[in-house]
């Protein structure tokens, strides 16, 4: 009894004692965990030489419909660069052959689907990312919460129809890859 | 007359049973990550499973793969050093004790919940971990979590002090081959492992290791004749199906040792096995669902002794949001058959085989209360069908007042349930009499109040500091009964048994931080202290004198510098002072490790280090047996 008496007691004393002025609590990581994965790809990944109009263009890392990352990506891609090549945030309501996106985050909206937007880039030089919590449409690389953990998974067939090379480096991280016809790891 | 009285107890249950960096990773700085590192961070505290340990409100030490590579350890205990609030203690080259927050010796480090992926491996023979027969393949490891502490109420039995969660790789994240070779003077091991793809949404992994551990050292420098070497192998296959993730696992062992018993039984064997299937449901909304189901079989043999346990063990728990609430509530069953059987002397247990079943049930409540303050209720029950039921409340209380600081306070009631050799030893020498009788041992009870500061006070700064009080009671006492003595070799002996007699309270600081000097070097710095009162409750008498409060130092300190020069060479170097044991005495000591390693290319590294270096052979223990130094060449070989 008396160390019942000593539990509550000391349960209401902590619940008095704290009373501090309110701010953000940390929130889940998973979309700035996906931001920074976005803007780690580039070097992992191979373009054709016709993708990039200069030397010194930039590379557009493009928010195709839904945006779930906020600031949180313009954040993540501040500062990065590929080569000569500044990388920069775009955001866009649908995507096609002439947006100019090397990275393209497709999350769909009413205006356009996933599928129409992988669809609508298909051959050109464009890395696109998928997203499950967005849609089970999967693009060269597609991320998954797998054990409370944000991974990936790799398309390399979609990939290689768009021209691209994504290095067994990255694919080695993946939870799984979809080889390229006549591919190999 | 109370002196040769413990030493029979306890020399009767020592028969019986002979047989860093990384600081907190507080709200990790996603842009320094590397794409590895980004794939191992947990995102939400959505399951006890899942949940970050390192955002957790309590106080808790994440030990990473990396850490572990650098350290040079080849075996668990030695991993475990790098967790400044554990006491690690080798015995001898066999045996380690290892606590938190107290208690520690081989027999009373009773008080700690250990688990190797979901599954529990602490012994109800004794309830402490026999660290012999818990081995991995330390490059599978993911990360290992330390929390100190009670954490009874959602991680299961025997969580009174502490918790250690060891937790290896996914199976995605170990394709392809890997082989390793620690070439030592006194702690030599080597391992393979291969992992492939299983279709397009698994993974396998198979792996086999082995270790070989040189002879302590006696008190004079003489060989104490107590090698052992062993091996294991084993498995693990995670794949998913749509919502639904599935692992299985699991590992085979065998290890020898020329004196696992000492004098008394040379040539002890361990032997075990075990498998852990595990099926998780993303029911979508940040809720979901595991059921995990192990068997486990563990025997120690020497000549004239036998010490098995087979372990079956189902667990369930689901997790989900309601509007501020986050709630996860589960059950568990486990069912254990042991025997021990000890024909060497009078020490033995009845009966000398047992089915022990223990059944809980949980639930906790994360209540946002403000957007910066949340409070975690939990509310266990347990019943064990040797001590019959119990509860253990907690609360927790976690203010964030921003992404770099937190603040939390706890109060939890825990509680340890009897073992068996505390419920049903006896020492019956015939034409004598029975010296220990069976007991009426019940629980053991603690309420602990802490309260802690974790965060990142300035840039490159992270910090830990949590303060604990515990209150504990019903510990265990050895008390005379009152039969009437019984004369034996000249004296008279009270048969004695094991009671409820001791109560007490322990307070201390854990402290510990990392500095990032420059992006290359990291230093850290830890310091625990430790104050403990025991005494006899009203009416009893332990004559053990007050031995199962254990054996510990009043404070641990320790220093650790990592660099990284040219992006592939570390240089490791790690000091740590432990302070003197009181009772029986052990002297402080002062050790330092060392570690250069060079990573040739991606897939392979060599390194050199040493141990212990700053003497040939040092004393931890009150067991008389020094620890030597070790020099080691590593080689690590991806392909």
């Amino acid at each position: 009894m008396r160390a019942g008496i000593g539990f509550l007691g000391a349960a209401a004393l902590i619940l008095a004692m704290i009373a501090g002025p309110a701010s953000a609590r940390a929130a889940s990581l998973e979309f700035p965990i996906k931001a920074a994965f976005l803007s780690k790809f580039a070097p992992f990944v191979e373009w054709p030489p016709t993708a990039y109009p200069s030397s010194d263009s930039a590379l557009s890392l493009c928010i195709v419909g839904a945006d779930p990352f906020g600031v949180a990506i313009d954040q993540a891609v501040q500062g990065q660069h590929l080569g000569a090549h500044p990388l920069i945030v775009r955001r866009l309501d649908r995507i096609d052959a002439n947006s100019g996106c090397s990275i393209a985050y497709i999350g769909g909206s009413k205006l356009q689907s996933v599928e129409d937007g992988l669809a609508a880039v298909q051959g050109t030089p464009v890395l696109t990312v998928t997203d499950q919590a967005m849609s089970s449409v999967r693009g060269a690389i597609h991320f998954v919460v797998r054990d409370n953990r944000v991974r990936f998974m790799i398309d390399d067939e979609a990939a290689a129809k768009n021209g691209m090379n994504i290095s067994s480096k990255l694919m080695r991280l993946a939870l799984s890859v979809h080889l390229r016809s006549g591919g190999r790891l | 007359m109370s002196k040769p009285l413990m030493r029979l107890l306890l020399g009767a249950s020592a028969v019986v049973l002979f047989a860093g960096r990384a600081a907190a990773h507080e709200e990790p700085d996603l842009d320094r990550l590397s794409l590895e590192q980004l794939g191992e961070v947990a995102i939400t505290s959505v399951s006890k499973h899942a949940e970050p340990a390192s955002q957790a409100p309590a106080s808790v030490f994440v030990i990473t793969q990396d850490d572990i590579r650098r350290s040079g350890a080849t075996s668990i205990p030695e991993a475990l050093r790098l967790a400044p609030n554990l006491q690690v203690t080798r015995i001898n080259a066999v045996s380690y004790a290892i606590s938190a927050r107290g208690f520690n010796g081989f027999e009373t480090a009773n008080k700690l919940l250990v688990m190797i992926d979901g599954r529990s491996v602490y012994t109800p023979l004794f309830s402490g971990v026999l660290w012999e027969n818990q081995n991995v393949m330390l490059a599978d490891v993911e990360r290992i979590e330390v929390i100190s502490g009670p954490g009874g109420t959602l991680w299961g039995a025997n969580a009174v002090n502490g918790v250690i969660n060891i937790i290896t790789k996914d199976a995605a994240d170990t394709k392809g081959g890997l082989a390793t070779g620690n070439f030592a003077t006194t702690e030599g091991s080597a391992s393979i492992r291969y992992g492939g793809a299983l279709g397009e949404n698994g993974a396998w992994r198979v792996y086999a290791t082995g270790f070989s551990r040189n002879d302590s050292l006696t008190l004079s420098g003489d060989n104490a004749h107590d090698q052992w070497k062993g091996a294991q192998a084993g498995f693990r296959t995670d794949w998913s199906h749509g919502s639904d993730d599935f692992t299985l696992q699991g590992d085979a062992y065998q290890d020898k040792t020329t004196s696992l018993l000492r004098l008394l039984a040379p040539d002890g064997r361990l032997r075990g096995g075990n498998l852990t299937g595990r099926w998780t449901r993303d029911l979508g909304n940040g809720s979901g669902l595991t059921i995990q189901a192990y068997f486990d079989k563990a025997t120690r043999t020497s000549p004239g002794l036998e010490d098995s346990l087979e372990t079956y063990d189902i667990q369930g728990q689901h997790n989900f949001s309601v509007g501020r609430h986050e709630i996860v509530w589960g059950a568990g069953y486990r069912v254990t058959h042991d025997a021990f059987i000890n024909t060497l002397n009078f020490a033995v247990l009845d009966p000398e085989r047992r089915r022990v079943t223990l059944a809980d049930m949980f639930v906790q409540d994360e209540v946002t209360l403000r957007p910066d303050l949340s409070l975690t209720l939990g509310l266990k029950g347990e019943h064990s069908s040797l001590a019959g039921a119990d509860y253990m409340p907690s609360a927790r209380l976690a203010w964030r007042p921003s992404d770099k600081t937190m603040w939390w306070a706890a109060v939890s009631r825990a509680v340890r349930s009897p073992s068996r050799i505390e419920r049903d030893l006896i020492f019956d020498i015939p034409g004598f009499g029975e010296l220990v009788k069976n007991g009426t041992f019940e629980s053991e009870h603690l309420i602990a109040y802490e309260a802690g500061y974790r965060g990142r006070p300035i840039d490159r700064l992270s910090l830990s500091v949590s303060a604990f009080y515990n209150d504990y009671d019903d510990l265990r006492s050895n008390e005379a009964s009152d039969t009437g003595t019984i004369p034996v070799g000249g004296g008279q002996f009270y048969p004695i048994y094991v009671g409820n007699g001791v109560a007490g309270h322990t307070y201390g600081l854990e402290a510990w931080g990392s500095y990032d000097v420059t992006g290359w070097w990291r230093l850290s710095a830890a310091a625990t202290t430790l104050h403990k009162s025991f005494h006899d409750k009203p009416g009893h008498l332990d004559r053990a004198g007050l031995s199962s409060a254990g054996n510990d130092p009043e404070y641990q300190a320790s220093l650790r510098s990592q660099m990284t020069l040219a992006d592939n060479i570390d240089v490791d170097l790690a000091l740590r002072a432990v302070d003197a044991l009181p009772k029986p005495a052990v002297p402080s000591y002062i050790e330092a490790d060392a570690r250069v390693g060079w990573r040739v290319t991606d897939d392979v590294e060599v390194a050199v280090g040493g141990t212990n270096l700053f003497d040939k052979a040092h004393i931890e223990s009150p067991e008389e047996r020094q620890v030597r130094r070790n020099l080691y060449a590593e080689l690590r070989w991806g392909f």
